[in-house]
Order: structure tokens, then sequence, then C-alpha cells
């Protein structure tokens, strides 16, 4: 490692590191989302993660559910973390709350039940709130090493050029991060269908293989079971018309942006991964599901590669309402010439690969120097734009409800 | 007044196909070029083909394995000569 590679983040009571300071005010459930909303006003920092779990949901998905909602509050970007639920929420917020003050943060755990009313609830979060914004405005960044770092990558919007330009660019950085000690997380289980045999002779232990092989093949099933047969519509039409000739090519594209290193680990939405390297999320291809899930991982920051066309053309992110989750920094890559006035709207534009104008290796180290600089504390785009909507994020469901 | 040569990108040494960087007519030349934009020679296209799709660099033997970004993308249905355009005739899916 070069000196060059240094970040600066704030070291917590774990000893992970944070890349931000949020204030994080996590209901348990959905009935305390408006709750999160009142106390969160007005604090600087602080920002209310509202999202959709219920009282419906059952079994395996309410324990997917827990474990992602500590996930959240334990992510090192989470300075401090108020949990607030109503006293009879499914996912109880007093577990929460233990499952995060584990890692030696600031919690603080308020229900409607316990505390007595509404409105005490609201004046007791905003005051404690408001404590830990002074407490947080006086944490300092410190000289951290990249190994230090999780990272996810996902792609979306893919074309014909997400595969020869922002792909192996992005392939290019987590091979680096990885060799370097540094964690990966990839996902959507659902684009690996077809792309199986890309990714078994990646991983040396055969329990990883197992697992990863059961995990796609689940999946598989989960998709028939909707009379959908994924291999038989892939690539679609409008894929082939681009260049695409069959489902392995379609699937190579977006295991491109996993490089060449060793696959270390798979674990299930909610959880996070055993240790560094480089590891599957299984999860499937739903932005705000994802997005949740890379954080709960304790990911600190995302590369998301756009090939080009419509999603390239919002400035916000394809598939959510408003863009990022304040836990999770997104850097966003584009690929597409064709689009290269929107590249506005993007931290790193890999489309010169395709004009000629610059290398593989040239633009992959441009896109590492964008991961390091967002890791010291730089706002991505998506951080500096302001989003007029408020985003409800939807929690992974699996089974029936009641 | 004659336009630029159209570039192939050869994303791995030994890959079986360029992806062309913009629509090539039969009888025009082809300037292969890796990842790190250095040339790997020319190849003469065969066929009419578009922007970002396939051509091949060389010969391909008919069910011989295809190979792009150093990995297996299917196989050739029929012998498949350099210059050629390969898509959905000519290579088919062995996963599906």
């Amino acid at each position: 490692m070069t000196d060059t590679d240094a970040i600066l983040g704030y070291r917590r009571a774990d000893g992970s590191l944070g890349v931000r300071n949020v204030l994080l005010v996590l209901p348990a459930g959905q009935c305390a989302n408006a709750l999160a909303l009142q106390c969160a006003e007005g604090v600087a920092g602080a920002f209310a993660l509202l999202h959709t779990q219920p009282c419906a949901h059952l079994g395996e998905d309410n324990t997917a559910a827990a474990n992602c909602l500590a996930g959240l509050g334990r992510n090192p970007n989470a300075a401090a973390v108020l949990v607030l639920g109503m006293g009879c929420d499914v996912v109880s917020a007093e577990d929460l709350a233990q499952r995060i003050a584990t890692t030696g943060k600031p919690v603080r755990c308020l229900t409607v039940e316990a505390v007595g009313d509404w409105e005490s609830a609201v004046h007791l979060g905003r005051s404690w709130l408001e404590r830990q914004a002074d407490a947080a405005s006086r944490l300092r960044r410190e000289r951290a090493t990249i190994q230090d770092l999780s990272l996810g990558v996902k792609c979306g919007g893919s074309d014909a050029t997400s595969a020869l330009a922002g792909n192996p660019a992005v392939g290019r950085v987590v091979d680096r991060l990885v060799e370097m000690g540094g964690t990966v997380v990839f996902s959507e289980t659902t684009e690996l269908i077809g792309a199986e045999h890309l990714l078994l002779e990646r991983a040396p232990d055969p329990r990883v293989r197992g697992r990863m092989l059961a995990s796609i093949r689940a999946t598989e099933e989960r998709i028939r079971a909707t009379g959908v047969d994924p291999r038989g519509t892939q690539p679609t039409p409008g894929n082939i018309a681009g260049g695409l000739s069959t489902l392995e090519e379609k699937s190579l594209g977006g295991v491109l942006k996993t490089g060449s290193s060793s696959i270390s680990g798979v674990f299930p939405w909610g959880d996070a991964p055993q240790g560094p390297g480089l590891h599957l999320m299984d999860c499937p291809a739903n932005v705000p599901q994802l997005l949740l899930g890379w954080a709960a991982a304790g990911c600190q920051l995302l590369v998301f590669s756009v090939g080009g066309g419509l999603p390239a053309r919002i400035p916000s992110l394809i598939g959510t309402n408003v863009g990022p989750l304040p836990l999770l920094p997104i850097i966003k890559v584009l690929s597409n010439p064709n689009d290269k006035d929107a590249a506005c709207f993007f931290d790193v534009y890999a489309g010169e690969i395709l004009e000629g104008g610059a290398s593989l290796p040239q633009v992959s180290a441009k896109l590492w120097g964008s991961v390091l600089e967002a890791a010291s504390g730089t706002p991505t785009y998506l951080e500096s734009y302001c989003f007029p909507a408020v985003q409800v994020w939807e929690l992974l469901l699996r089974g029936p409800t009641v | 007044m004659g336009r630029d040569v159209v570039r192939g990108l050869v994303m791995c040494h030994g890959d079986a196909v360029a992806v062309l960087m913009g629509e090539v007519r039969a009888g025009e030349e082809v300037a292969l070029v890796d990842t790190n934009q250095q040339a790997l020679g020319t190849v003469v296209a065969r066929d009419r083909v578009d922007a970002f799709h396939k051509l091949a660099v060389r010969h391909i033997d008919a069910e011989g394995s295809i190979t792009k970004a150093g990995s297996v993308i299917g196989k050739a249905s029929q012998a498949i000569a350099p210059g050629s355009h390969v898509h959905v005739h000519n290579l088919t899916s062995a996963r599906v």
C-alpha cells in the first residue's frame, strides 16, 4: 500500500471506521415512522430511516428484518442511533437497541408505551438527538487504511457499454481493494442465473460454492413459481438488438464488476460478511432492498455502475424515488458515450474507454481516487444534490403475510 | 470524405471476438485495440455490423467455445470466419 491509499475517517468504539457521521433515527416498525420524522426534524445530521416493516410479516422475514435494522444501526457511518417503537412492534425496539449498543456507540431506545405518550417521546427523542449532534460535531477524522473499508458494488440501467467500460473499471477497483485487505460485497442473485460457472470457479472453498449455488437455485425456483422462466426470457429482445447474444454473455457483463478476486463468502440479506474479501449478499435486484442490505452489512460506500439511456438521464438513482441512503454514500459511474451530456449526474465517466481517450487502467485509477475521496469525506454527486421527496425504504419480503 | 476507422475492443487477449465501437460496412477495415488502447492489428468486416455488436477476430470452429472478456459466452453453431458478425445466428448459449 502506498501512502496515497490512506483515507480519513471516524474511528468508532468497536474499531470500525465511519466515513460519515449520521445520527440515525430508526423506527422498529412502520407505525413509528412519523415519530422518527418528528424527532429528526431540524436536528443537524439526523436522518429518519423510514421503512415498510409492518406487523403482518411472518417468521423468517421478521428475523431478516430485525437483522437488517440492527445492522443499519451498527453501520460505522451511524455515529449515534435513536431506536423508536410503539412498544408492540413485531421487531422489538429494545432488542434492536441492545444489538446496536454492543458496538459501543451512543444508543437510546424510546417507545410510546414506555414513555407514556407520543408527545413525550418526541420531546425526549429530540433532546437526545440534539445532544448527540453536538457530540458528533466534535468528532475528528483520523488517518486510516483501506482495510477499514467495505464497499458495495452494483450495476443498473445496464446496456452493452456497461460490460465494456464501467463494470470492468469497477472490477479492477474491487480486485485492488480485496488485495489490500478490504471488503467488497456484490449481490443481485437474480442476475447470477446463467453465470454460475463464472462464479463457482472463483470460490476456492467448496462450502462457499455450495451456498452460492443454493442461493442462485432458490432464487431461480422462486421466479419459476411465479410462472416466469428466467433463462428463456434472457437476454431480452432489447439486449439482443444491442448486441448481446446469450444468457451467459449478459450475466458476464454484470459479473465483470466483481473483478477476478476469489469469492470468500455468501451471506443472506440482513446479515454481514464474516471477514474481509469478496462476498455475495443473497438478495434480488431491487434497489431499495439492496441499499438497505449493503448498509446493514456494514458497507460504508457503494459504487453504482450505470450503462446509459434513460437511467443515466435522471439526477437521482434508478429504482428509488429520491436517491441515496445517507448511511451509504454512492459513487455513480457512467459508461455510454451517447449519454455523455448527462455525465454531470455522475462522479466518474468511464465512456472514455470506448471513445479511445483513456485506457481501462486510467479510468479505474480515477474511480479508485473517487472512492478514497468519498471515504475521506468529499460528498459524492448524489450527496450534493438536494432531493425533494422522502423515501420509505422497502424491506425484503419473501414469504406470505398474515 | 472517408470516415475514421472503427475500433474493435478486445476485452482480454485471446478473446475470439472484438466489440465494435461504431457501425461497420462489409469490406471495411476494423482497428483492433485492447483495454489499454494498444493496437492489436486489423480485421476486415465480412458483414455490416452495428455498434457494440461482436466481430470474430479469428477463425472459430463449429461447436467451438467463444470467449469474450476471458470467459466463455457460448458456442459456435457453425464455423465462423474472421471478420464475421457473431450473434444469435451463429452463437448459442451453452447454459439454457
